[in-house]
């Protein structure tokens, strides 16, 4: 058997939900942790980053301020390969809603205090250092994670096939959000591997795992628009997770 | 039991080679005693379990039974894990699949291969077919282009292709590095084409390499006289079964697979997706 | 041989072929429209055969699972994971483009070297199709020959008259199934209904599709500034090559088995409206235009099949058109390449 697949696991800007992912995986982490070594991973020990190369890092949230871009520099130095876990590490994720918004605004929004909040534009990882790899979703999925983590013991860069959300919301059987309700739903432009866990439960995809190469975003706010979608909604939709970049908007 | 033909046999890798910084030439031996019964041209498909299977050109000789070979650039998953491999370790292997180069066909002809980069993998079992039955076939021109000298493959077999009788191997480079001595040609192998006379309706082209410089090179011949059915091709495609199922390797109504690798011009012709 | 059943009968019918050890699959009605579902013996009360097209393709969705894993690897041994040889399956109720969808797809899979869990599952599979009695704007079989009846394909043949079925048989194994089911036999009178059933629903499909010349046509038209248009449109989201009966790719895909240690090989469905479709090496792409992507699909259908197994690849169930979110419609598209159409 090869070495352990030295691992840190790191946090920015995020609500720590992908990092719980790797928690729960339960007896699943008994057996991922045959093949990995966890040699820092603040949500479950107090250990202090090492000062030794990692294989690989996975690394959640976006950066949103400069002690967070020092860090993520330093991380990168430090690893071997490094994974951008969730949409937040991807694109900016949720938080990238703020930055068409002055920062001053936004944070007298959220907080009473705002004179102690040190944030800037929220961007995803790729904004201030090379990437390896995408683990897309709010949160991750558990499968990709153990896939990843699987390509990684063998020493070879992850494959996150690139199909749809539509696509595998048609396998499992589903009827259309879109067609049946109008409802604008982000699944024909999105990368696919959650499942379809939204449309499955009846719910409009979101595209939290951000636009899939090669698709028409475009295409699909016509469709919208010409299904009676109201402007309004179309924005807030596009605005979640960041695909006006698609449009060039 | 039903024959599965997505069911890989096992396969030792015996040796491995370096050909340049991002390619390796393995050499492979069948688990079970078989043989690779492969034709020049041939591709087999080479599973690294736990990562998944891509296609290969076998550019070993055809005459050697023992064993066969691949020549790998690292570009991916499966080719990264073959990088990973060393020898005494088992990967999985199919084929031998699709149309080998015409080599009864073109017997009696004078060949002209034109191989740019790694498209000189499946031209080498044709090179080695051709020194061991060099009475089938006239004169021998092998026009081969890298980037750089360093990104050539096979070098170390250059010599000896050299000297098979009434055989000649020219060289270019796009590029040569400032420290690195290079005495053949710089320029697009097609320019190449300017040592050759070809005896017109006595020559057979086989060329491979990316798609951009088959498509010139072709062009350039069909302007010289050649006919479409006297210039062929080795494409590549995205695969992965082999066997005309998966549907990928499709250009227009062929499969790459199966009616493939290996077409002529006139085949070729019309079908959209391809040296257009 | 032909017999009646009545349509209160069915139930008893559906419960007599579950009975000989058949796994029964039935369309029953869903939140929308009818599904495709796994019939328990207590559920034949659920079928019902009152539907013009379910979202899905049912006959693929069962013959080459959205999701199928080929072999496990495990301690250096390859273990098949074919499906069980002595498993039955029957589906009852599935329309003439269905079926016929179905024996394009054997052209594909059982050509050689044959695909085995293919094989394995036609073999154990019976036909029970039902013939068209209504039809909605998205059908177009009447263009392409596979409907709305049925002429040979099946095991047992169902046309709906109203108060009961004619049931065709058009296999040994059909006649097996209802040999031991008492029916009265049909008369000619029922015959003469089901050709005025088949008339009228024939005569209720409105959508049409041209197929004279339609090859030369299509080669001719690779280069139509049409497929650039429909590029505008089109999402790429591929739903079209899910939804199609007659859309065979697939991806295949090792996954880890944390459980056993061992590795999974699986094939998925594919699409060719994907980027990833046609990518090689090195970020090389073959149709890295969505425009060059469309124009595979729909030359796929209505083109290239014929050249590669002998006919077109379409059965005109319509459903690529319905779950289009673009609105693009594959006989709009071969009547525009006509100039019949703006």
């Amino acid at each position: 058997m090869a070495d352990k697949l030295k691992v840190g696991v790191f946090k920015f800007t995020s609500c720590s939900g992908c990092q719980m992912v790797l928690v729960h995986l339960e007896e699943s982490l008994l057996e991922v942790l045959k093949h990995v070594e966890l040699k820092y991973f603040r949500m479950v020990s107090d250990d202090d980053l090492p000062d030794e190369p990692l294989d690989a890092a996975l690394v959640e949230g976006a950066v949103t301020n400069e002690e967070e871009a020092a860090m993520l520099k330093k991380i990168r130095r430090m690893s071997r390969f490094l994974v951008a876990a969730g949409a937040c590490a991807a694109t900016g994720g949720i938080n990238a809603m703020k930055n068409i918004i002055p920062e001053g605004e936004v944070e007298s929004m959220v907080y009473s205090s705002p004179e102690h909040i040190r944030s800037g534009k929220a961007f995803g990882l790729n904004e201030y250092v090379r990437v390896d790899a995408y683990l897309y979703g709010c949160p991750i999925d558990r499968n990709e994670l153990v896939n990843t983590l699987m390509s990684l013991v063998l020493r070879v860069p992850p494959y996150i096939p690139g199909l749809t959300v539509c696509m595998e919301c048609k396998m499992k059987g589903n009827e259309c959000v879109f067609l049946t309700r109008k409802e604008p739903c982000l699944g024909p432009v999105t990368v696919g591997g959650c499942g379809a866990l939204c449309p499955s439960n009846n719910v409009a995809c979101e595209g939290c795992r951000g636009v899939l190469n090669g698709t028409n975003v475009s295409g699909l706010v016509s469709a919208w628009e010409n299904a009676g979608v109201s402007p309004e909604l179309i924005r807030l939709k596009l605005r979640k997770y960041n695909f006006l970049q698609a449009l060039g908007r | 039991m039903l024959e599965n033909p997505y069911i890989p046999v096992f396969a030792k890798v015996v040796s491995v080679r370096n050909e340049n910084s991002t390619t390796k030439t393995f050499t492979l031996r069948m688990v079970n005693g078989g043989a690779m019964r492969f034709r020049p041209g041939q591709f087999d498909i080479v599973s690294c379990f736990g990562v998944g299977e891509s296609a290969f050109s076998i550019c070993s000789s055809p005459e050697e039974k023992d064993v066969f070979e691949n020549t790998v650039r690292r570009v991916g998953r499966v080719t990264t894990a073959l990088f990973n491999t060393k020898p005494g370790d088992v990967l999985g292997v199919r084929g031998p699949y699709g149309k080998p180069w015409p080599l009864e066909k073109a017997a009696g002809n004078d060949l002209i291969l034109i191989a740019g980069g790694m498209g000189l993998a499946p031209l080498r079992p044709v090179i080695h077919y051709v020194a061991r039955h060099r009475d089938l076939y006239g004169s021998v021109d092998i026009l081969y282009g890298a980037r750089t000298p360093g990104d050539m493959i096979y070098t170390y077999e250059f010599d000896s292709w050299r000297n098979i009788p009434n055989t000649r191997l020219y060289l270019t480079v796009d590029y040569v590095p400032p420290d690195v001595s290079w005495e053949h040609d710089v320029g697009v192998v097609t320019e190449l084409l300017r040592y050759v006379k070809p005896r017109m309706r006595y020559t057979t082209v086989f060329i491979c390499g990316p798609e951009v410089m088959m498509k010139f090179a072709s062009q350039m011949l069909l302007r010289i006289g050649f006919y479409p059915s006297e210039v062929y091709l080795s494409l590549e495609r995205r695969m992965k079964c082999g066997v005309g199922k998966c549907g990928h390797c499709q250009i227009g109504y062929k499969y790459v697979c199966k009616d493939g690798p290996v077409f002529n011009m006139e085949e070729i012709g019309l079908l959209p997706d391809v040296i257009e | 041989m032909s017999f009646v059943i009545r349509r209160e009968e069915i139930p008893h019918f559906s419960r007599h072929v579950i009975s000989k050890g058949y796994a029964l699959f039935a369309p029953v009605k869903g939140e929308y429209r009818h599904v495709f579902r796994r019939i328990g013996e207590n559920q034949v009360e659920e079928i019902s055969l009152n539907y013009v097209r379910t979202t899905m393709p049912p006959l693929k969705t069962l013959l080459i699972p959205p999701r199928e894993t080929l072999f496990r690897i495990k301690d250096g041994r390859i273990e098949e994971t074919l499906p069980d040889p002595n498993s039955r399956t029957a589906i009852l109720g599935v329309h003439p483009c269905d079926v016929n969808a179905m024996n394009l797809l054997e052209r594909v899979y059982m050509d050689r070297p044959k695909d085995p869990y293919f094989e394995a599952r036609r073999k154990n599979l019976l036909v029970i199709a039902l013939n068209c009695k209504n039809s909605d704007e998205y059908c177009f079989c009447t263009s392409l020959g596979t409907g709305p009846s049925l002429e040979e394909g099946f095991d047992l043949l169902l046309t709906d008259l109203g108060d009961r079925f004619l049931l065709e048989v058009g296999s040994k194994r059909g006649a097996e199934l209802v040999g031991d089911f008492y029916m009265p036999q049909a008369t000619s009178v029922d015959i003469l209904e089901k050709n005025d059933v088949i008339r009228e629903a024939r005569n209720s499909i409105r959508r049409h599709v041209n197929t004279a010349g339609l090859q030369r046509l299509m080669t001719g038209a690779l280069y139509n500034p049409v497929w650039n248009e429909l590029a505008e449109k089109c999402t790429g989201c591929g739903a079209c090559n899910m939804v199609c009966p007659t859309c065979f790719c697939f991806n295949v895909v090792d996954e880890p088995e944390l459980d056993t240690g061992g590795v999974l090989r699986k094939r998925t469905w594919d699409g060719c409206l994907l980027w990833e479709y046609a990518e090689v090496a090195l970020g090389g792409n073959f149709r890295r235009d969505l425009s060059a992507r469309i124009r595979q699909f729909v030359n796929h259908k209505m083109n290239y099949w014929l050249n590669q197994y002998g006919s077109l690849g379409c059965v005109g169930c319509g459903r690529c058109i319905e779950q289009c979110p673009a609105g693009i419609d594959i006989t709009r598209v071969v009547a525009r390449l006509r100039g019949e159409t703006p």
